[in-house]
């Protein structure tokens, strides 16, 4: 029996959503192009977990303020959400705030949030810290992970995580356990200190 | 036999003949002369087309010319016998100066113009009433009037024609300034040194030099009655007037009646008559040479582009007619009209964001009552708009000055200060800013009294944007109306480019002026973000994220399905209005309430092409264009 798994990317315009996706999905990095996305769009992967064929329905917003109204009727059908921000902008860190309390307001109670900091290769431009990054992600209870959909790091893991936790809940009916096993794979398997080449043979 | 043969042969060579008749004739494709007379048709419809509007234009403003000059009549009428309106912008300083200097003045004129003047006048009129002519006989059969000397000098004067038979004191006044203001475009690009006589007189570098000029000129053209009544109000200044009519109240300067003041503008906001002496007000600035006005011209030149070099006849073809319709995209650029006043209530200055103490002396702007320190003023480089009275929502029409081109001057400022500082800014318009400080800003520069516009102080240029954004969007309406939202979404789907590009140019023209002033503004705008490799914002780019902005959705609650769609189809809108001629738009942006916009012409393709050759003869050349120029050729491709 196929699972099938509703996930939305969310995010200030530019952080790499879209970016994300399209490495996750076709494992290739559009590069230079910067381009918005129209509305709202969505594709569709099938992975293996445990033995289990799980669908990813994965749909992918506009950062565009306008699209934040129509986001949010979205959210209520949506198994989880990853919430990006761009570790370059510190515009997108601090809006971060302001997306969680959208998601609290409208998404389910039990709806599984996992806190992206993309764009980590750019280390010279960063100005967002790590530190900072886990404090935000501990204060709202969040999964906080690293990534960058340019090298790859951690993109296939966050979504594996977030698709394996998924199931866990549903098996237990426990969203407390569930948050809490994610924060766990996700630290298990984090590949940020990892040497970076070769990433995928290894998972 | 012989005979019969002859008829035989006959026969045969008229047969042959018929025969290569019809051979001549089969070769001919009549696909192509089809075309030829689709072509021909198509453009004698398009003609057609433009006359109709035009003349529909023209009828409409004839009317309100008419509506005016009666109401004007009654005015002065009611008026000749209480005051004398002709009278502006004079403290009791001012008259007290001029009572010293007036006969100078005035035998200055005499000596100087004064009788050339009036000979001028004629000459100038009879230039109009002949210009009139001319364009009611292009108007008819359609010619293009290529600029020529004498056009451009009537361009300049057209706003005043009408205002000239009234006999009016002040509108004549304006109306010489005009005048003059062409000679100037003909011995033009000297240094701003002085050209004229009244440029000599000793206290030009103040800003109360135009008042002695105008007063000069008053008593040299106008009529006898209101010369007299002129005199004596100057001779005796501090002569309270009995019952002040509300111009000269308005206009006269406040040193102690702040309260009243600040009551009159807000009631004139409302009030339909501000018309006449706003207009005065406008142009007076353009003339004289005070320190405003330089800094004026240094900020045209920002704004503006350095005009093409060896082009002839640039002179008048580059000045911006009376009325301050400024090029292309460049923005309407004025200078404050600043009076003294001491404050009572502490204020913020717009320049320093300092407080401006009690008791102190300050400057404020008559037309849009900016503020600021009396040091503070040269630095002063916020534009001088209408200030509106906004609400805090509704349609675009309760945000936009009620003439020339009606733009919310919120936009006007966030787009000036986008365009000197956003141009190297990669993501514009793309990336968010924090909300809460966009809300802020939008609501310091909505609510404003005391013409807060200065935005150089806001660091986060995605800030200016974001307020740019938010109001958009937060029109009650979309810039395309409800009526017309769902008529747009239709054309576009249409096949053909040009069946497409003819439908939206009929569309646009039936949306109320508010909204195609502003549109026309934000596409030609945005046409510059687009053509600016650094920022990373091509056309594809631009209208996914202003699309939502500027062409927005049908109705103001659309459900989560339909969004989807009309986002796609505000895109497709958005990106044929980016790709369409900047000319095209200009052409809105540029012609204000106020003039008669016989100079140009409604411009369709294929006559845009004509002037893309001779871009030195068309008014509007700006920087930019010869960017569009190229990529239109290839995007208007004929049928």
């Amino acid at each position: 029996m196929i699972c099938l798994i509703q996930v939305m990317l969310l995010g200030d315009s530019g952080v790499g959503k879209t970016c994300l996706l399209v490495r996750f999905k076709d494992d290739t990095f559009l590069c230079g192009s910067f381009i918005a996305t129209v509305g709202i769009d969505f594709r569709n992967k099938t992975i293996q977990i445990n033995d289990k064929q799980v669908k990813l329905q994965i749909y992918d917003t506009a950062g565009q303020e306008r699209f934040r109204s129509v986001t949010h009727s979205y959210y209520r059908d949506a198994n989880a959400l990853l919430l990006l921000y761009d570790v370059t902008s510190i515009i997108s860190f601090n809006n971060v705030r302001a997306w969680l309390s959208e998601i609290k307001e409208f998404a389910q109670d039990d709806v599984i949030i996992c806190l992206i900091a993309n764009k980590v290769d750019k280390i010279p431009e960063r100005v967002v810290t790590k530190e900072a990054g886990q404090k935000l992600a501990t204060e709202y209870d969040v999964t906080y992970i690293e990534t960058s959909a340019k090298t790859g790091l951690n993109v296939e893991l966050a979504f594996s995580a977030t698709a394996e936790c998924l199931l866990e809940k549903e098996s237990t009916q426990n969203s407390k356990m569930a948050s809490k096993t994610l924060t766990n794979l996700v630290q298990l398997n984090d590949q940020t200190h990892k040497s970076s080449c070769c990433l995928f043979s290894s998972s | 036999m012989d005979n019969n043969f002859k008829t035989k042969l006959q026969r045969i060579i008229a047969y042959q003949d018929i025969l290569t008749r019809n051979h001549h004739l089969s070769q001919r494709s009549c696909d192509a002369e089809f075309r030829a007379f689709l072509d021909f048709h198509n453009d004698l419809r398009r003609k057609y087309i433009d006359l109709k509007t035009r003349t529909q234009q023209l009828e409409i403003q004839v009317e309100q010319h008419h509506i005016d000059l009666s109401r004007k009549d009654k005015k002065i009428q009611s008026q000749s016998e209480t005051t004398d309106l002709s009278d502006k912008n004079c403290t009791g300083e001012e008259l007290e100066y001029e009572r010293n200097n007036i006969p100078k003045v005035v035998s200055q004129t005499n000596v100087g113009g004064g009788i050339k003047r009036p000979q001028h006048m004629d000459d100038y009129r009879d230039d109009a009433c002949v210009n009139k002519e001319q364009k009611r006989a292009k108007h008819e059969d359609s010619n293009h009037m290529i600029t020529s000397p004498r056009s451009g000098r009537i361009v300049a004067t057209t706003t005043t024609t009408v205002d000239m038979n009234e006999n009016n004191g002040p509108v004549v006044i304006t109306s010489e300034i005009h005048h003059k203001e062409v000679n100037w475009a003909d011995e033009k690009q000297q240094e701003p040194r002085a050209t004229s006589d009244l440029v000599h007189s000793p206290h030009i570098s103040s800003p109360y030099g135009n008042i002695g000029r105008v007063h000069a000129a008053t008593t040299s053209s106008a009529s006898t009655p209101t010369r007299h009544h002129h005199q004596r109000q100057s001779i005796v200044p501090k002569k309270k007037v009995r019952k002040p009519s509300q111009e000269f109240l308005q206009t006269k300067s406040e040193e102690s009646e702040l309260s009243t003041d600040d009551l009159f503008w807000e009631k004139n906001d409302d009030d339909n008559k501000r018309h006449k002496p706003k207009h005065i007000l406008h142009e007076e600035p353009e003339v004289v040479l005070t320190p405003t006005n330089i800094d004026n011209q240094q900020q045209r030149t920002l704004t503006n582009t350095p005009q093409l070099p060896g082009t002839p006849n640039t002179n008048f073809t580059m000045k911006p007619s009376p009325s301050g319709s400024g090029s292309v995209g460049t923005l309407r650029t004025r200078a404050h009209n600043f009076i003294s006043r001491s404050i009572l209530m502490p204020e913020t200055c717009c320049v320093c964001i300092k407080r401006i103490h009690f008791g102190k002396l300050a400057y404020r702007c008559l037309s849009c009552s900016a503020l600021c320190h009396m040091s503070c003023k040269e630095n002063c480089t916020t534009l001088c708009l209408p200030n509106v009275k906004t609400p805090s929502r509704g349609a675009i029409a309760n945000f936009t000055p009620k003439e020339g081109p009606m733009i919310p001057s919120i936009l006007v400022h966030c787009v000036k200060e986008i365009e000197q500082r956003g141009f190297q800014e990669v993501g514009i318009y793309r990336l968010n800013a924090v909300d809460s400080q966009v809300k802020a800003l939008k609501d310091r520069i909505l609510k404003s009294r005391t013409g807060m516009f200065d935005l150089s102080h806001i660091a986060d240029i995605n800030t200016i944007c974001g307020v740019v954004k938010d109001f958009l969007r937060s029109l009650s309406e979309s810039l395309l109306t409800q009526q017309l939202w769902k008529t747009f979404a239709l054309v576009i789907e249409e096949e053909s480019d040009y069946i497409k590009q003819q439908k939206l140019e009929l569309l646009i023209l039936q949306l109320p002026k508010p909204n195609r002033d502003t549109l026309a503004f934000m596409i030609l705008h945005l046409q510059r973000v687009a053509a600016t490799p650094q920022c990373r914002m091509p056309i594809l780019n631009l209208t996914r994220t202003m699309g939502p902005c500027i062409i927005g959705y049908s109705s103001k609650h659309v459900n989560g399905i339909d969004v989807v769609g009309e986002t796609y189809k505000q895109t497709k809108i958005l990106e044929f209005f980016l790709k369409m001629s900047s000319d095209y738009w200009a052409k809105f942006v540029d012609e204000s309430a106020t003039t008669t916009n016989e100079h140009e012409q409604p411009l369709t393709p294929i006559k845009m092409k004509q002037h893309h050759l001779y871009p030195s003869l068309h008014r509007n050349v700006t920087p930019s264009a010869p960017y569009y120029l190229q990529q239109n050729n290839n995007f208007f491709s004929p049928i």
